[in-house]
């Protein structure tokens, strides 16, 4: 029985009965409380003849006779409630835990009338999902495990947090169904809730077998849940689709193409890289696979974590599915680009040539017009030297291939590399497209340049021979022979020779064409390279032929001159 | 883990009663509530508990509040006599309450109830057989410093002289 501390007497007790005094008649009496402090030992625990759990607080009743709005808890120091409460309202409980009852608390209270009842244990609330825990706590701290590179602490680099909670709960329940649902629950990830405060992205990491309390129709089991937190992830975006879910990022890794011969010599040569990274995300819907097949074979950006890199092309691509199937698939994509210190360039006449390499060397052939044998005494004759260069080039342009053709007959300069060719011309045009069509042209393009031959310098009667080549030149040395009777020869010889030139012209234009024609029948001063020789007619011009159905027409024609000597 | 506590009775011995009253009993006003509201014409009620509790912050600041009673005389006319509201409470306590009466009209309230100088510890009145005469009762505690002690069935009687 509790004691109470009394700091005064009462009057009396409240009742109706009328009370006489030696003057006055009582005709009625009521009474009223006072509100005030009063202090109610409890004097110890009994142990409750009801099992309950060991791991749910006992809750605490204290219902009062009236309703009152000043009901106080007093937490003095020499209280301890779990949870302290200044003001509760009466008829309600408030948890004790077990060893938290200390024997006395103050309670301002109207009345004396105190007891505590067993009342349904209170639920701490732990929530894995919409999965809803009856009872369960946490049964030992968590565990938090940080995960470090030691060679960034060492030298004191901050780096992006990552660490594992393990957090082990212990739960309770009437029905052994509430374990079986919570098993069905390995693998997934769900966020935690443990007293109202949330763990994302947990998953189970163990789970106990399930155990029944001695003599009591109630189930205990452990779980243990993982979840792990890191403060930044990586994000890829490849041609402009964001990657979702990436699980890791290859390092980059460069490999130098090196040529032996360069090296062995110490040549220090166009520096080039291989580059290469590997990508592994999850797909959970099936949208990635159409996304990677449209971009294998071509070139794209990739940006990695905010770095932007150009002309990466996807190597390869691999899946994985979970056994059993399922929606989640892991994928792993590699991915390699080309990384160049330099590039080559050719632009011919005015088209810079797409992705040009040389897979062959510079071929030069010379062309001698005149026989070097060792007899002939002829010092530094100079030969024709033709030289060649094959550029193998890679276009999206179709057009650009279709300007090659156009240029075939002309004559154009050709700069590789910075070095150029005048009057280059096409000697071999080639292209492969993908099979399908498609929108790539690879071609093969040869390039010519005859060097040691130049065109003469022709004139007739003022006009230009353009491109003019001296197919051949003669004199003509008149004679008339004789043959007597006795079969001896007379020769009768022209005094002065007279001079023929054949010429082969060329020309975009047929303009010169045309200005010879308009001389035909004259007889004018021709100037070979510097020698005149006058009276010179046209004795031949044969026609202009119309030479490709390009923008460009070429006009070639063959022009003879004679000479009168008169 | 059960504890009972159970009320202690600390009241004092019981005093001698006397039945003779002249059938005087003490009726309700129709609005009891303890509201502005408070007072109006009688209701068909006895007053059972004249007063309610005296909370903690009422304790510990002081607080006056009023009840509208009628008195009515059930067997005869009451005339002449002499009323009085006598409080029965602790030392400690009772120098701090103090309770007094006045005449009320048959349908004052709150708002038009008698003045506080018209109280007084008692009231001289008639009461015809089987009539009604408003009575206003005021309680007024005092406010206090002291740490508050719970005080419980603190009674107050209505008495008339003989």
């Amino acid at each position: 029985m509790a004691d109470v501390d009394l700091s005064d007497s009462f009057s009396g007790v409240a009742d109706n009965l009328t009370v006489s005094t030696d003057e006055y008649t009582v005709f009625h009496t009521s009474a009223f409380d006072v509100s005030g402090r009063f202090t109610l030992s409890v004097p110890s625990i009994t142990a409750c003849t009801d099992p309950i759990s060991v791991i749910t607080p006992i809750r605490l009743a204290i219902p009062f006779d009236l309703i009152s709005d000043d009901l106080l808890i007093d937490a003095s120091p020499t209280i301890t409630i779990n949870p302290e409460l200044s003001l509760i309202t009466p008829n309600l409980g408030y948890d004790i835990g077990r060893g938290d009852l200390h024997p006395e608390f103050n309670c301002y209270a109207p009345s004396l009338l105190v007891k505590a009842l067993p009342l349904v244990p209170d639920i701490k609330t732990v929530e894995f999902g919409a999965f809803k825990f009856s009872h369960a706590e946490r049964e030992n701290p968590d565990q938090i495990t940080p995960e470090t590179n030691e060679r960034f602490a060492r030298w004191g680099i901050p780096e992006p947090q990552i660490y594992t909670r393990k957090i082990s709960i212990v739960a309770e329940s009437n029905q052994a169904t509430e374990y079986y649902q919570l098993q069905t629950l390995f693998g997934v990830r769900r966020s935690l809730s443990v007293y109202g405060y949330a763990f994302a992205d947990a998953y189970i990491s163990n789970l106990s077998e399930l155990q029944r309390k001695p003599g009591l129709g109630r189930w205990v089991w452990h779980v243990e849940f993982i979840q792990h937190v890191f403060e930044s992830k990586d994000r890829v975006m490849l041609d402009g689709w964001n990657v979702p879910t990436v699980i890791t990022v290859s390092d980059e890794q460069k490999q130098p193409i090196v040529s032996d011969g360069y090296a062995e010599r110490g040549i220090s040569e166009p520096i080039g890289f291989s580059v290469s990274r590997s990508i592994e995300f999850i797909d959970y819907h099936g949208e990635c696979t159409s996304q990677l097949e449209n971009r294998v074979g071509k070139s794209f950006s990739v940006t990695i974590n905010g770095v932007t890199s150009n002309k990466y092309r996807i190597t390869n691509i691999s899946s994985s599915a979970p056994k059993g199937g399922g929606l989640v698939k892991i994928f792993t994509v590699d991915l390699q680009r080309y990384q160049f210190n330099t590039n080559d360039s050719v632009k011919f006449g005015t088209v810079n040539l797409s992705n040009p390499t040389f897979p062959n060397a510079h071929d030069i052939t010379p062309e001698y017009s005149v026989d070097m044998g060792v007899g002939f005494g002829s010092l530094n004759p100079i030969p024709n030297i033709v030289r060649r260069f094959a550029v193998e080039c890679i276009t999206t342009n179709h057009y650009e291939f279709e300007m090659m053709v156009g240029y075939i007959g002309t004559k154009q300069t050709l700069i590789i590399n910075g070095k150029s060719y005048v009057l280059a011309f096409i000697s071999l045009l080639s292209a492969l497209q993908p099979r399908g069509g498609g929108n790539i042209w690879k071609y093969t393009i040869e390039f010519s340049q005859k060097s040691g031959v130049k065109p003469a310098v022709i004139k007739f009667d003022g006009v230009s021979l353009p491109n003019a080549v001296i197919s051949s030149e003669s004199i003509e040395i008149l004679q008339t022979r004789t043959t007597m009777h006795s079969g001896a020869i007379v020769a009768d010889l022209g005094a002065i020779p007279s001079k023929r030139f054949s010429v082969s012209c060329m020309s975009n234009s047929k303009s010169g064409y045309n200005s010879l024609y308009s001389k035909l029948g004259q007889k004018k001063t021709l100037v070979v390279d510097g020698e005149t020789i006058t009276k010179a007619y046209i004795s031949d011009l044969q026609a202009a032929r119309v030479i490709g159905d390009g923008a460009d027409r070429l006009y070639s024609w063959d022009v003879s001159f004679e000479q009168e000597t008169a | 883990m059960r504890f009972d506590v159970d009320s202690f009775d600390t009241s004092q011995w019981d005093l001698l009663v006397d039945s003779d009253s002249g059938g005087l009993k003490v009726f309700r006003c129709v609005n009891w509530d303890e509201t502005p509201l408070h007072g109006g014409s009688v209701s068909e009620y006895e007053v059972d508990a004249l007063f309610d509790t005296i909370t903690a912050d009422q304790n510990r600041n002081g607080y006056t509040d009023y009840r509208k009673v009628f008195f009515f005389a059930s067997e005869s006319d009451i005339i002449g006599k002499t009323y009085r509201v006598v409080l029965n409470a602790p030392n400690a306590i009772i120098t701090r309450i103090s309770l007094s009466m006045a005449i009320g009209t048959a349908s004052d309230t709150m708002s038009d109830k008698p003045d506080d100088s018209s109280f007084g510890d008692s009231i001289q009145t008639d009461v015809s057989f089987l009539n009604y005469v408003p009575v206003w009762i005021k309680r007024t505690i005092t406010d206090t410093s002291s740490d508050l002690v719970y005080y419980r069935n603190i009674s107050v009687s209505l008495t008339v002289s003989k």
